[in-house]
């Protein structure tokens, strides 16, 4: 009583005289917390089997202002009733307390009917479920191997590759470097042209200083992978434009890691940095470059992260062993368990489900797993 | 070559009259984590290198294991600058790789506010740009403007600067309520402004004495060193995709490429605060010119381009940015590159800064306006 918390309504200050002081102040401490957090929750006067037995006050407990419920709380005394005379939990909470027997019973007969209510429409429904996918299975079973197909039959009616050899440039080109041009197509109404790798500096040169359409201006150096070419996996991949003549082209070479390729910063200087860092992810040497070092990664980094082959996840090496801080007891047992049971380091759960969706390059749609 | 060889014995330190200097990364004039080592004679660069990667991410391995929405936010931390600007780019490349028709309304809401992000980006050039040669008036006042439009990103992405703002095929939703209200208000009070910057900077004897004659750079040499942007336009070379190849709306608006003389800090200066005054009659028109109607293409459900690959650059805020996109017909790019415009605007650093002082390389740091999340990637 004496250590009621102030801000207690006056009203509960009537249940201060009852003998069950400790019991009062036990249920105040739960009355300090109940009614700001969850206004739903019963009153300490309920018996915890008849709390859910009582819809109407859960539904009206919701609307009821909190003087109120820590009224209901505190306020053992029949005085806290008359109070909140229009509450229902409490007029309901006290002759649960006072004439126990027959509210029992007839809880105890409203509580099985409900019970037996709530069992039929989930056995209903559960049977509709099932039924519902039974039959959507057959035609699930049916169009699932159909859905994937239908866009692949759009990509092969969609836009392709075709051949440009009747393009003025091409023409010009061809002229001038003969077999060096392998092939000339345009995709989307963009050129590419890919040439042979040894030849690459002549072509952009004769492209730079071209009549027609001077393509002075590199806009982009880059390279693309692909693990499945065995002799030449790399394409190094010039985007050219023409500021005079608003001209853009695509020039292509293949080449592997062992031949590298000719750098054409004495053509424009710069793809200094690009081939820099080409270099860098990729591992392509550039020949007669003036200066060919790491770009983005440290000097002593090992693997080329850009290639295919190299992991998504974090992977120790020398670099890391050398420069990272020392892993911590605790954290050096945390990454056995990890490789234990054999995940990921450094992906969180959501990472993992949503790698899932993805396995051997193709999505599997939720539907599709069992 | 151009690697800084550093004298380590006490001889040859004392015996050069040079001396190697290293800048940053932690230096608050290298506008982010960039380091640079200077070779010096006195206080004149004779020579310097710069070492980035300190914020490599490897984004463009990770788009590589994402699908193709799932892409966008991370093209919003490229250039967090211009965040509206990436997303542009990227969604317009993967929209032109599937041959979606995006409703116009959708390109002008695009432009609209894409302009707006290029006022934004170049306010917070001009400020940084500004306390590095020592103006500290000019951040305080071009902050404030900067915050109306991240006000106008809030309200219409919920974000200010990483606002993940377009859809493939569109928007994620229209203008809100009272959108043209807030950008017509911005819009009209913009030229005061930017009025208040000139008699602050431009005639100003201190930002003459920085910025005039620091950093030349021919036009010719700023092609063949790669500049592109408000630093090659400060050269005299017009180039700007916005006009050479349309994208968005900006085929129907009426505007004007600023170009510089001289190719020195103090043009490239002039150069973007006409480009803010061209924007912001972008947005005006834009806003006059927006159509009604749907800002949703129809998209398919799984993004699947069709195999090949394609490349598309937009005029951002700092020059050229592209994407080339290599697409094997999955639902997951073969391979995504960004061609990022600072990294190859810093390209010209070593150029522009040979035979200048010091304090002048800060200036030249600031007039390419190198953002290091986009250099790194």
């Amino acid at each position: 009583m004496t250590d009621k918390p102030d801000d207690l309504p006056e009203t509960s200050s009537v249940g201060g005289a009852t003998p069950e002081d400790t019991d009062v102040s036990s249920t105040r401490a739960d009355a300090a917390t109940l009614p700001r957090s969850d206004d739903k929750s019963p009153s300490p006067g309920f018996v915890s089997t008849d709390a859910g037995t009582l819809p109407p006050p859960s539904d009206s407990a919701e609307t009821r202002p909190t003087p109120e419920s820590q009224a209901a709380l505190t306020g053992k005394a029949p005085s806290g009733s008359s109070d909140t005379g229009t509450g229902v939990p409490a007029s309901s909470g006290d002759p649960a307390l006072s004439t126990p027997p027959p509210t029992q019973e007839t809880a105890d007969e409203k509580k099985a009917s409900l019970i037996a209510e709530a069992t039929a429409r989930a056995v209903a429904a559960k049977g509709a479920a099932t039924e519902k996918a039974a039959s959507a299975g057959a035609p699930s079973a049916a169009t699932a191997p159909g859905t994937p197909k239908a866009p692949v039959k759009k990509k092969e009616e969609g836009p392709k590759p075709a051949d440009a050899s009747d393009h003025a440039l091409v023409k010009r080109l061809r002229e001038q470097l003969g077999d060096a041009v392998i092939e000339a197509t345009t995709f989307l109404g963009q050129l590419s042209v890919r040439v042979a790798a040894p030849r690459v500096v002549e072509a952009c040169r004769r492209l730079r200083d071209d009549a027609e359409t001077p393509f002075n201006y590199l806009s982009d150096l880059t390279c693309v992978h692909f693990p499945e070419r065995a002799d030449a996996p790399f394409d190094v991949v010039y985007n050219l434009y023409s500021i005079n003549a608003n001209e853009r082209v695509r020039v292509k070479a293949a080449t592997n890691e062992a031949e590298g390729i000719e750098s054409v910063t004495s053509v424009w200087p710069s793809a200094n940095w690009m081939e820099r860092e080409v270099y860098d992810l990729f591992g392509v040497t550039f020949k007669n470059h003036p200066d060919l070092r790491r770009l983005l990664l440290p000097a002593d980094w090992e693997g080329y992260p850009l290639r295919k082959e190299y992991p998504l996840h974090f992977m120790e090496n020398t670099w890391t062993t050398t420069h990272l801080p020392e892993f911590s007891e605790v954290q050096q047992e945390q990454l056995e368990q990890r490789r234990a049971y054999g995940l990921e380091i450094l992906s969180t759960p959501d990472e993992r489900r949503v790698r899932d969706l993805f396995i051997g390059g193709k999505e599997v749609m939720p539907l599709d797993r069992k | 070559m151009h690697q800084i060889e550093v004298a380590t014995t006490r001889e040859t330190l004392l015996d050069s009259p040079e001396m190697v200097l290293n800048m940053g990364p932690q230096h608050p004039s290298t506008h982010g984590v960039l380091r640079i080592i200077l070779r010096l004679d006195g206080e004149t660069v004779i020579d310097l290198d710069c070492d980035i990667g300190f914020l490599h991410r490897g984004m463009e391995k990770i788009a590589e294991n994402r699908l193709y929405p799932m892409i966008a936010p991370y093209w919003d931390r490229l250039d967090y600058i211009a965040a509206v600007s990436n997303g542009l780019l990227w969604v317009e490349t993967v929209e032109q790789m599937l041959g979606l028709d995006v409703p116009p309304r959708a390109h002008y809401i695009r432009t609209v506010l894409t302009e707006l992000n290029r006022i934004s980006s170049h306010l917070l050039w001009l400020a940084t740009h500004g306390l590095d040669i020592g103006s500290f008036t000019v951040l305080l006042w071009a902050l404030r403007e900067r915050e109306e439009i991240l006000k106008i990103f809030e309200r219409q992405f919920g974000a200010r600067l990483t606002c993940h703002a377009w859809r493939i095929g569109g928007m994620p939703n229209d203008t809100y309520e009272g959108f043209a209200e807030d950008v017509t208000r911005f819009v009209n009070n913009f030229p005061m402004r930017l009025d208040e910057y000139e008699t602050l900077l431009s005639e100003n004897r201190i930002w003459l004495g920085r910025t005039v004659g620091i950093g030349v750079i021919s036009g010719e040499d700023a092609i063949a060193i790669g500049l592109s942007g408000p630093a090659l336009r400060g050269s005299g070379v017009a180039w700007d995709i916005r006009k050479s190849r349309p994208y968005a709306a900006y085929a129907d608006i009426d505007f004007d490429v600023p170009v510089g003389e001289n190719g020195d800090t103090y043009d490239r200066y002039l150069v973007r605060l006409e480009e803010m005054r061209q924007s912001r009659r972008i947005v005006q028109q834009a806003l006059e010119k927006m159509p009604g109607g749907p800002v949703n293409a129809k998209v398919p459900k799984i993004i699947k381009p069709p195999v090949g690959d394609y490349y598309h650059s937009i005029e951002g805020p700092k020059g050229e940015i592209g994407c080339y996109l290599v697409s094997d017909g999955s639902s997951r790019p073969a391979r995504m590159r960004v061609r990022p415009p600072c990294l190859i605007n810093l390209q010209a650093l070593r150029q522009m800064c040979v035979g200048h002082l010091v304090a002048d390389v800060v200036a030249i740091i600031g007039t390419l306006d190198i953002v290091l999340g986009e250099i790194d990637r």
